[in-house]
Parts: C-alpha cells; sequence; structure tokens
C-alpha cells in the first residue's frame, strides 16, 4: 500500500501515483520522501507559490476519454515569465504532466526515455527539426528554476531546481519539451487542449474572479 | 479503484484549505517613490505600473526589481478601465492593462488592451483609429511559405495573404502585463490577412517570434461588455475609413510603386516618340515688322509662302521672336493646306519693357512666343504672316515639324498628382472632422 504517515505531524499521506517520489504533506507542508516503507522527514520547505490558477492538487478532468487527476505541483520562474508544471496521473495508472502557462494548457506525455535525442545539441532559437516525421521549430529556449512544489512529484529536490528548458512548436498542434537540469536531461511530447475540453472539476474558486 | 473514496476525501479537504483564503491579492509598495500598490494579477503579472511615479516594477521577489523608471511625460488616455470587467465570447474578462503603440516609420498609433481570464488565459483587443478586434495566441506555429516578395501563411489549414508589415513602438503602458513590458520595446510586425476579418499576425524581437490571430469585433459588443470612455466611443463611430487605416509603409509602397510605374511609363512614352519623331526645321526666315499707319487698312502680309510637310500626321511649332524693345509686336500667322482648305491660324503678341530706375534694372515681357499646331497632315500648305511693331525691328518665324511633345508627360504627371492630392484632401478631411468633433 502507499499509504503513509507523516513522520513530522502524523497526518495520513496516500500515494496516489506510483511515479512519486516526494510528497509535500498537506497539512504541515513538511517535504517527504518515499523509501520501500518509510518516509524520510526533508524538512519544511514553504514552497506552494500563490497564484490565480483555476487547478489545485485535487482537481481532476479528462484528456478525450481518459480521467485524470491532479497529485502534485511545480511552479517555475524564469526572466520573462512564470509557468506550473501539474502532475497528474490518469485512472489507468498512468501519468503526465498539464503545463499551465499563460493560461494557456498542455498535456504532456510523461518523458520519452528511448529517443535518440541527439538532435537536440546545439539547439538554437528559430532552428527547425525533424522528429518522428514531424517538422518542429525551437521558439523559446530559457534558464528556469522550480520556485515552489506541491503535492506529489516523480522527483526528489524539486525546489530550486534550475535548468535549461527548450520548447518548441510544431505547425499543427503538437510540441516538444527539452530539459536539461542537474538531475539529468528529458524529452516530453505533448499537445495544446481548451480549458473547456479538460472537462475540469473541483476547480479552485477566488473571491473576486470568475 | 482502491484509492478512490480516501482520495475523494483529500479532495474535499484541499477545496477547504484554499476556500479559507479567498482573497487573492497583493500589496506592494513601490521601490522607486514607496507610492503603494495593488497587484491583481498574483503569481501572474511580471510587470506593473506604479502611476505615481511611472515606473515599471516586478512584483516576483521581495526587492521588487525596477524594470524602467518614467521615460516620457507623454500620456494617453485608456479607453478601457484598467481592472474593468466585461463578458466576451462567453468568457469573463479582466482589464489587466493598456498599451499604446506607435508605428516607428508612419507615425500612426493605436491602443491595445490586454484581457486576462483564470481559465483561458490572455487575450488582447486593439482598437486602431476606432476599429475594434479581439486577439488571440494561435495554439501553435503558422507555417510561413515564402513566394518572392508576398509570403503566405498557413495555420489551421486555411491561407493568409502578406497584407503589411512595420515596426510598432511601444509609447505608453498602464496597469499589469505578464511579460517585462516597457516604454520604447520594439518588435517588427507582420500581418497576414484572409478575407476582410481574419488576420494572423508576427511579431518578432530581437528574444522571439509571437504568433497571434485576430478577428474584427463590432464596436456594439465591445460597448455592451466593457465600460468605455468618451474619446474611444467618438473614435468607432467615426473610425478612419477602411481603406485609409493602413496606412502602412506596405500600402504607401504599392501606391508609390503605382504611381511610380505610371510616371516611368509616361516618361518612356515621351522618349519614344521623342526618339522616333522628325523634330524637323522646315521653315525659318527673319522679316522686318510693319509699322502700321493710322486709318490705312488691308496691310499686305510681310510673309506669304508655298511649304510643304512630310511624314504622318504630326505637330508643327511655330516660334515667333522679335527684337522689340520697350514696345510691342502683333503677329497672326495662318497655314492653309491648299488641298482641303483647312487652316491654322494663330495670333499672338510680344512685347517687352526694359529700364534703368533708381540704381537698378529692370526688365518685364518677353520677346518670343511659341504655338503648336496638332495633328497636322503633310502636304502643301500656304504660309502667311502679318506682323506689325511699335518700331521696324527684326522678327524672325520659325516653323518646326514633328517635334517631341513635353506637353503630355507634363499633363501625364499632372493628372498623376492630382488624383495623389485630392487623396490626401480625402484623408485629411476626414482627420480634420475629428479634430472639429473633439474641439467644437
Amino acid at each position: 500500500m502507499s499509504e503513509f504517515q507523516c513522520p513530522s505531524c502524523s497526518g495520513v499521506l496516500k500515494f496516489k501515483s506510483t511515479s512519486s517520489v516526494t510528497m509535500t504533506c498537506p497539512f504541515c507542508t513538511s517535504t517527504v520522501v518515499r523509501h520501500d516503507l518509510n518516509l524520510e522527514l526533508l524538512g519544511k520547505v514553504s514552497g506552494t507559490i500563490e497564484d490565480l490558477s483555476p487547478l489545485q492538487v485535487g482537481t481532476s478532468g479528462y484528456v478525450g476519454s481518459k480521467a485524470f487527476q491532479i497529485v502534485g505541483r511545480a511552479t517555475y520562474s524564469w526572466d520573462d515569465g512564470v509557468w506550473n508544471e501539474w502532475r497528474i496521473t490518469y485512472l489507468d495508472g498512468s501519468n503526465g504532466w498539464l503545463a499551465e502557462a499563460q493560461g494557456e494548457f498542455t498535456i504532456f506525455d510523461d518523458a520519452i526515455s528511448s529517443a535518440d535525442k541527439g538532435f537536440l545539441n546545439n539547439l538554437k532559437v528559430n532552428a527547425e527539426i525533424d522528429f518522428n516525421g514531424s517538422k518542429f521549430m525551437v521558439t523559446d529556449i530559457k534558464k528556469a528554476e522550480c520556485i515552489g512544489v506541491e503535492g506529489e512529484l516523480p522527483f526528489v529536490g524539486t525546489k530550486g531546481r534550475k535548468g535549461t528548458f527548450y520548447d518548441l512548436s510544431g505547425f499543427k498542434n503538437e510540441f516538444l519539451t527539452f530539459e536539461e537540469t542537474e538531475a539529468g536531461s528529458n524529452l516530453f511530447r505533448g499537445q495544446k487542449i481548451d480549458f473547456d475540453n479538460l472537462k475540469l472539476s473541483t476547480l479552485r474558486y477566488i473571491d473576486g474572479w470568475d | 479503484m482502491a484509492g478512490t473514496e480516501t482520495s475523494s476525501k483529500k479532495v474535499k479537504k484541499y477545496s477547504l484549505l484554499n476556500a479559507e483564503k479567498k482573497k487573492v491579492s497583493k500589496s506592494l509598495q513601490c521601490p522607486n517613490c514607496a507610492a503603494g500598490l495593488t497587484l491583481r494579477g498574483v503569481g501572474v503579472s511580471i510587470a506593473i505600473k506604479c502611476e505615481s511615479c511611472g515606473s515599471i516594477i516586478d512584483p516576483r521577489d521581495e526587492n521588487l526589481s525596477i524594470i524602467s523608471t518614467a521615460k516620457s511625460a507623454k500620456k494617453f488616455e485608456s479607453g478601457l478601465e484598467i481592472g474593468g470587467k466585461g463578458r466576451l465570447f462567453g468568457t469573463s474578462w479582466v482589464v489587466m492593462g493598456f498599451i499604446r503603440r506607435e508605428d516607428v516609420d508612419e507615425g500612426f498609433g493605436w491602443d491595445e488592451y490586454l484581457l486576462y481570464s483564470r481559465q483561458k488565459g490572455f487575450r488582447w483587443l486593439v482598437d486602431f483609429q476606432g476599429h475594434w478586434s479581439f486577439v488571440s495566441p494561435t495554439k501553435y506555429l503558422p507555417r510561413v511559405i515564402p513566394s518572392g516578395d508576398e509570403p503566405k501563411v498557413t495555420y489551421e489549414s486555411k491561407t493568409y495573404d502578406k497584407f503589411h508589415s512595420g515596426r510598432a513602438r511601444v509609447v505608453y503602458v498602464e496597469g499589469e502585463f505578464y511579460w517585462r513590458i516597457a516604454v520604447g520595446d520594439k518588435a517588427e510586425f507582420v500581418d497576414y490577412k484572409r478575407g476582410n476579418d481574419q488576420q494572423v499576425t508576427a511579431e518578432t524581437t530581437d528574444d522571439e517570434c509571437v504568433w497571434s490571430e485576430s478577428n474584427n469585433i463590432a464596436f456594439s459588443q465591445i460597448e455592451t461588455s466593457f465600460k468605455v470612455s468618451a474619446d474611444a466611443r467618438l473614435r468607432a463611430l467615426n473610425p478612419v475609413d477602411d481603406e485609409d487605416a493602413p496606412r502602412s509603409r506596405a500600402h504607401m509602397n504599392k501606391v508609390l510603386m503605382i504611381a511610380f510605374g505610371y510616371a516611368f511609363i509616361s516618361f518612356i512614352i515621351f522618349a519614344a516618340s521623342a526618339l522616333f519623331s522628325q523634330n524637323k526645321l522646315v521653315y525659318v526666315k527673319q522679316v522686318t515688322a510693319k509699322v502700321p499707319i493710322q486709318g490705312e487698312v488691308n496691310n499686305p502680309n510681310v510673309i506669304t509662302e508655298n511649304i510643304e510637310f512630310t511624314g504622318s500626321n504630326s505637330n508643327v511649332v511655330v516660334d515667333v521672336v522679335s527684337d522689340v524693345n520697350n514696345g510691342w509686336t502683333d503677329f497672326d500667322v495662318t497655314l492653309t493646306n491648299e488641298e482641303t482648305g483647312v487652316a491654322y491660324s494663330i495670333a499672338g503678341s510680344n512685347e517687352f519693357y526694359s529700364g534703368y530706375e533708381g540704381g537698378e534694372s529692370w526688365s518685364e515681357g518677353s520677346r518670343s512666343f511659341d504655338h503648336t499646331f496638332y495633328d497636322v497632315p503633310a502636304g502643301k500648305y500656304v504660309l502667311d504672316v502679318d506682323a506689325e511693331s511699335t518700331t521696324s525691328v527684326p522678327v524672325s518665324i520659325k516653323l518646326r515639324r514633328d517635334v517631341p511633345d513635353v506637353f503630355n508627360l507634363i499633363m501625364s504627371l499632372g493628372l498623376l498628382f492630382g488624383f495623389a492630392f485630392m487623396g490626401e484632401i480625402a484623408f485629411y478631411r476626414k482627420e480634420l472632422f475629428n479634430f472639429w468633433v473633439e474641439h467644437a
């Protein structure tokens, strides 16, 4: 079972995604790391970022006919903006990310592990590349830092994590994000999805805003 | 799933936790002038303008870095209230910011309003001199298809044609933005149009290229959704004509191209006619003008002579120069076709006066005269010249055949400038009317 007691406040912590390695205790905001049978306390990291996102840990929705729930969140900041990466776990046990940048939502699958990433060397803005038969263009290369975490995440030490993020857009609705961080490099593939099409429930209410 | 029940409980807990801290807004103190600011777009805006000192501040870190301090005293009025709410296309929007931009090369300006919805993100309303449009970021990159000077763009299976391009500069801002905006920010833009009301635009700065799509929106829709200032309303009720609206470089280039093309063709026609014309001196003679005697009539002509014109129908230029001073020469020149009897006749006079007065010499009038007969057929003609003068001065008569005609070129160019001038008047009449409405 993936149910634990918070080593700090004894609150019941249940990992919803089997891929999760860390969790922020919702009761005392301590960060814990999951080992086989016990939890390691990393200490309190007041990481939650206050923003206007309509999403929250616990929000559920659909990608097509696949139901998902948000289990965690990492917020990144760079010189010219802020974005959220919501960790989602599907009802069938698979996982992914819902990226939220300036109110636009992109659904990413889990990192592509087997991909030959050779083409990602020396990427420059406006460079065009081929990937799996599709053309992509590099739209953005930014150095960003994780400024806050919440809920469950599949890696340790997320807050303060620095990295270089490459955003690539296709000429149809498909996107690639390549991130190089201290923990390694990962390639993600995704597509944009309308807020309405996500059919979200348990959204976050904020007074004074629709 | 086994954990579904417990997780739904947890979901409720999270919702409660969040419901406790209801209001989300952030109070800041301007690091430049210490005025109080309230940030609406918490965790969203990364630039906010201080209305008391004009600085633009990054609200993210506690140190509140200053992006820029006030650069220009020039102020523009926002047509929509910053912080005001409005419902458009089924979504409730908050007006977060106002940007006044200008075309760097042409100087005309327009207003942009940044709209924010928690669910839909950012959109813009653009007020281009009374024409409103609703602008969204494109979902993905449109494809540019180069084809000569006029590239096309495909996006969502639709093709757009290049419409115009230019450079835009931010001249004034108010409110909050999700990027580090500053007065003076420049971007190159290229507009691509499909039909009359669909457009995609690429805006390129040093760092990035941003694509957006825009659709025209009726002002009545803006007015029912948002509180609009009196000025913006007036602009919308009396917008600049659509044809005049894109007074952009591209548009002007097109107009100039046509004008230059027209002028060039006129010149070529002139040059060709000059090249192929005979420009032949048919007749020249110097005679002495008669001095009229009071009471005498039917003075004989000074010249009566037979001449011949060759070639196809063309012009004949008559030059009359009289060496007259402080007097006049009157003359009649007639060319009569011997076969048909058709006569070409012109009367004229040269008057010339000069003197020396108060240490300065002066002169007025002219000693020479010319006239062109057009479309004169070849054949035998009788030339009759009658010339009278105040004194018996020498008069030179010259006939030239098939002379290249500058008049056509001048007429042609005159017509061109006439049209251009009327176009300008039509444009400025509108501007003047606007000015009058505003200041009456």
